[in-house]
């Protein structure tokens, strides 16, 4: 395994998890480091998808910016004020 | 950018004293949206509903997550304290109950009976319009997401937009009604039900069915990041980087 290719996030996720191989069945015959291995790689992966979904998102950014779309938002949380839920 | 699991003070104007509230959407939301989800702490004197959660350092006040809102983000001031994990999870919890995740998500998805008697509140799938509202001619549409036990006992229930406008990605944004929409799960917030148009629906379909609602339940799993719904390691990735 190389560890360059990892975030310091992956590393600490994968040792957080590699004590609960049973979460994840993974093979009980794995030894310490394949699970780490594994997991690390996979949680490499996973935030990978969601870098790219951030990435996706950025045009929905531009809706946001959406006068209406903002006055909608704001009107709905000072019904929630007037209505004493909060 | 605002933390998951952080209780924020919420700026009203008018209002004396600054109510807090712990911001439950996962921290990528609320980098780049409008609005965060956040659960109001308030005094347990005042909490009706069995999903109040007393704060383990303080049980004199309580967190409802029937009362999530989604709040302007121009309105939260500093953060105040971290809400401890468990807490956090406990919150999670009870805000799958409410929106009856156990049976949306479970395979296949499983509906509740209707219940007996009059129904003059607004029930789990319902589209409706706001009553008297529009904003620049247009009619937002909101769909109910609290369960009927609840809405029907309760002044206030759980809804979340839908929209035309095509988004992504698309487990944030479920597609419903046969991909004429999808439902902003962020967004989801309570509302007084008397807020909700019940007599002048929106044309067409009036209702989500039951695998729209699965894929709704499902969005908010994601927005919301209720672990116990999530893969094993999304949700130690929610945990540790909210």
């Amino acid at each position: 395994m190389s560890r360059v290719t990892f975030t310091l996030n992956d590393e600490a996720l994968a040792t957080s998890l590699v004590e609960r191989p049973d979460e994840f069945d993974l093979d009980p015959e794995l030894s310490q480091s394949q699970r780490y291995a594994l997991l690390v790689a996979e949680g490499a992966a996973l935030r990978r998808g969601r870098r790219a979904e951030r990435e996706r998102q950025a045009a929905y950014l531009t809706h946001s910016a959406d006068p209406a779309h903002r006055e909608s938002v704001d009107d709905l949380f000072n019904l929630a004020v007037e209505g004493g839920l909060i | 950018m605002l933390q998951r699991g952080v209780a924020y003070e919420i700026e009203i104007a008018g209002r004396a004293g600054t109510p807090l509230a712990v911001v439950l959407t996962k921290n990528s939301w609320n980098g780049r949206m409008l609005s965060a989800g956040a659960v109001p702490i308030g005094p347990r004197t005042e909490a009706t509903s069995p999903f109040a959660l007393p704060l383990d350092e303080d049980p004199a006040e309580v967190l409802d997550p029937s009362r999530l809102l989604a709040i302007p983000q121009e309105q939260i001031g500093r953060p105040v304290k971290e809400l401890d994990d468990g807490s956090l999870h406990r919150l999670e919890r009870a805000l799958a109950e409410l929106i009856d995740a156990s049976r949306l998500l479970a395979e296949p998805p499983r509906g509740t009976r209707p219940i007996p008697g009059v129904i003059d509140y607004p029930r789990l799938g319902e589209i409706y319009y706001r009553k008297g509202h529009r904003i620049e001619g247009e009619a937002k549409r909101y769909v109910v997401v609290s369960h009927d036990l609840w809405n029907q006992k309760n002044i206030t229930v759980l809804v979340a937009r839908t929209t035309t406008q095509p988004k992504r990605p698309t487990d944030e944004f479920p597609i419903v009604q046969d991909g004429s929409a999808q439902v902003v799960c962020g967004e989801l917030t309570a509302l007084p039900a008397s807020a909700l148009d019940l007599d002048n629906r929106p044309q067409g379909q009036k209702r989500l069915g039951l695998q729209d609602m699965a894929a709704v339940a499902r969005g908010f799993t994601q927005t919301h990041l209720l672990r116990d719904y999530l893969n094993p390691i999304e949700a130690e990735i929610g945990r540790v980087e909210g």
